[in-house]
């Protein structure tokens, strides 16, 4: 009876100690790439960049200086930090790293979720830090604004989620397409190509709307005309687990 | 251990690796031989869980290779030279591989050390030289300290020295109990290092023993016979044709006999009164039967002359 017991029990504890071996191993390959923090680096300038310009070009006293930083991350951040997730995946398919790693985890899934939590963890965390560094540049380059502490610090925590679920997208797209070209053109399509494509189609507006795009927006910006923010923040995971699932589904069948 | 029961890959309409059954014992190092292409990477990565079977299955010690809790612990595998992203450095390579299985991050030094790479572990593992990475590759398979080695041409772009220790290295691991299975297509190097020999060509098991008797199931022993006297040679060529030896004319006063002894042909010159200056078995190699047994089964071979002369190819033009 014991034994029925444990033998569960003990499987979940070593499935959990893998799963943290995976992870570890996975932030160590991610911050030992020098690409890694050209591409923080990228990020943060961006970042100043343009929320510097939008601080400056904006002229509205009850602007938060939230905005600026939303801006950003809607215009070139989240994708920088996009791609810091596909060169997880796509970087170890282009050279023999692909191969050590399954080596190392064999269990397709269980090395798709460490690299998902991982690059989301890293993602999330210096999308909080782009927020704040645009958010202080918002303030400064701001003529006049309305300063409200809880509604800039949520709106900071919204690019940090938001800057994780399209990071999770995109890896997930990676690790099916496996090629940083496609994987770019696919995010690409996914975000600008196929709104267009869609917008002329009778009942495009509301499938646009719910595109990662869209959702995006509605997240970030407060609702599109189909969705309101609960409903962005729910479209963009059901788009980062799709993703993920896909890949999962893909990467269990195919050979390495 | 590895056991392998009916595995096939096929890849589209060309089959890789077909039907194979074998068990790979501890304690022994098994090469593995076979022409380019004869499936021999290909079954190295089905073993790793790296491509699916079509069909059949492969074990590692007992279990097939992705329900093993900790891999490295197990297999250490060296498949491809280049399995590093090029730009980290060794040490951190070979770190986040420690991690991948919680082996403690001393170990990392230690392989470093053990392959002579301690000097460049902060060097970006695309700097190296082939055989820097193969050294690298080793290093990697032994991380877990593992008690099944799988080497694909592990001396590859190896030098002399390199050779010579990966050969003695080896052998110790083999006599410490542990699986070594390695493909190679150096056979005198296979010839010295190897206990057992496994010959697949295209991906079919041709030969599977220890080196002598795949040696001897390969090979043909000739007698080779040289005499002053052509005209005795002719004699004692007729007396070992009558005796149903295989005799072939190697020079005007030299003999290759097949299908007897060096003794017999002795003999039957001793009662021929035949005078010889040499008579010799000749020592049957691995290369050889390696050649003999992979006779039908190489795919991507030269064919003589295959790139047209000058002239030849002037001729095209002119036809043209
Ligand atoms: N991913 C793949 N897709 C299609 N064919 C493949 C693939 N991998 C291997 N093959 C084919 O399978 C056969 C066996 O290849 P494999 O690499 O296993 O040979 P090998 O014995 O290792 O040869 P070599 O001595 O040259 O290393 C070859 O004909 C090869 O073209
Ligand atoms: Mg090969």
């Amino acid at each position: 009876m014991t034994a029925a017991v444990t033998e569960p029990v003990a499987r979940t504890v070593r499935r959990r100690t893998a799963l943290r071996w995976a992870v570890a191993a996975e932030w160590t390959k991610l911050v030992s790439l020098r690409s890694t923090w050209y591409l923080l680096l990228g990020a943060l300038a961006l970042t100043g960049l343009v929320a510097s310009a939008t601080g400056v070009l904006t002229h509205d006293p009850g602007a938060s200086p939230g905005d600026p930083a939303v801006v950003a991350e809607l215009n070139g951040t989240c994708l920088v930090l996009a791609s810091l997730a596909m060169l997880a995946v796509t970087g170890e398919q282009a050279t023999g790293g692909a191969a050590t790693a399954l080596l190392c985890v064999p269990d397709r899934v269980r090395l798709l979720t460490a690299k998902a939590l991982t690059l989301g963890a890293a993602v999330c965390a210096t999308g909080l830090a782009c927020a704040l560094l645009g958010a202080v540049c918002g303030a400064l380059a701001l003529a006049r604004s309305t300063f409200d502490a809880a509604a800039t610090a949520g709106q900071l925590l919204a690019v940090a989620v938001h800057a994780a679920l399209l990071g999770t997208l995109t890896l997930g797209l990676a690790a099916v397409v496996r090629r940083s070209a496609g994987t770019v053109t696919a995010l690409f399509g996914l975000l600008f190509l196929v709104p267009v494509a869609l917008d002329p189609v009778p009942g495009g507006e509301t499938a646009v709307d719910l595109l990662p795009g869209g959702a995006s927006e509605a997240w970030l910006l407060g609702g599109n005309g189909t969705l309101e923010r609960p409903g962005g923040l729910l479209a963009l995971l059901v788009w980062a687990l799709g993703a993920l699932l896909a890949a999962a589904v893909v990467t269990r069948r195919r050979d390495a | 251990m590895l056991t392998l029961r009916g595995l096939t890959k096929r890849y589209g309409e060309k089959t890789a690796v077909d039907d194979l059954t074998l068990d790979v014992a501890p304690g022994k190092v098994t090469g593995f031989l076979g022409p380019n292409g004869a499936g021999k990477s290909t079954t190295m990565r089905l073993i790793t869980g790296l491509d699916r079977p079509t069909s059949g299955s492969a074990l590692v010690q007992g279990r097939p290779y992705a329900r093993l809790d900790r891999p490295l612990r197990t297999v250490g595998a060296l498949l491809d030279a280049r399995a590093a992203h090029p730009r980290r450095t060794a040490y951190r390579h070979l770190l986040a591989m420690a991690r991948s299985n919680g082996i403690p991050a001393r170990r990392v030094p230690e392989v470093l050390e053990a392959v002579g790479l301690a000097d460049v572990a902060d060097k970006r593992a695309g700097s190296f030289s082939l055989g820097m990475s193969q050294r690298l590759g080793i290093a990697a398979a032994l991380l877990g300290d593992p008690a099944v080695l799988l080497l694909d041409e592990p001396v590859n772009g190896l030098d002399p020295d390199g050779v010579r220790w990966v050969r003695t290295f080896l052998r110790s691991l083999a006599d410490e109990g542990r699986t070594v299975f390695l493909s190679s297509h150096l056979m005198s190097e296979l010839e010295l290092t190897a206990d057992r020999v496994v010959v697949i060509g295209r991906g079919r098991l041709l030969a599977d023993g220890t080196v002598a008797d795949v040696v001897a199931a390969g090979t043909r022993r000739t007698v080779r016979v040289r005499g002053p006297e052509p005209g005795g040679l002719r004699l004692l060529a007729d007396r070992l044709a009558e005796a149903g030896a295989e005799v072939d004319w190697t020079g005007p006063n030299a003999l290759a006999v097949a299908g007897t002894s060096a003794e017999r042909v002795g003999d039957l010159a001793h009662r021929a009164h035949v005078r010889l200056h040499e008579l010799r078995a000749e020592e049957a190699s691995l290369e050889e039967a390696y050649l003999r047994l992979t006779s039908d089964s190489v795919e991507y071979a030269q064919t003589g002359g295959a790139v047209p002369d000058r002239a030849a190819a002037g001729e095209a033009e002119v036809v043209r």
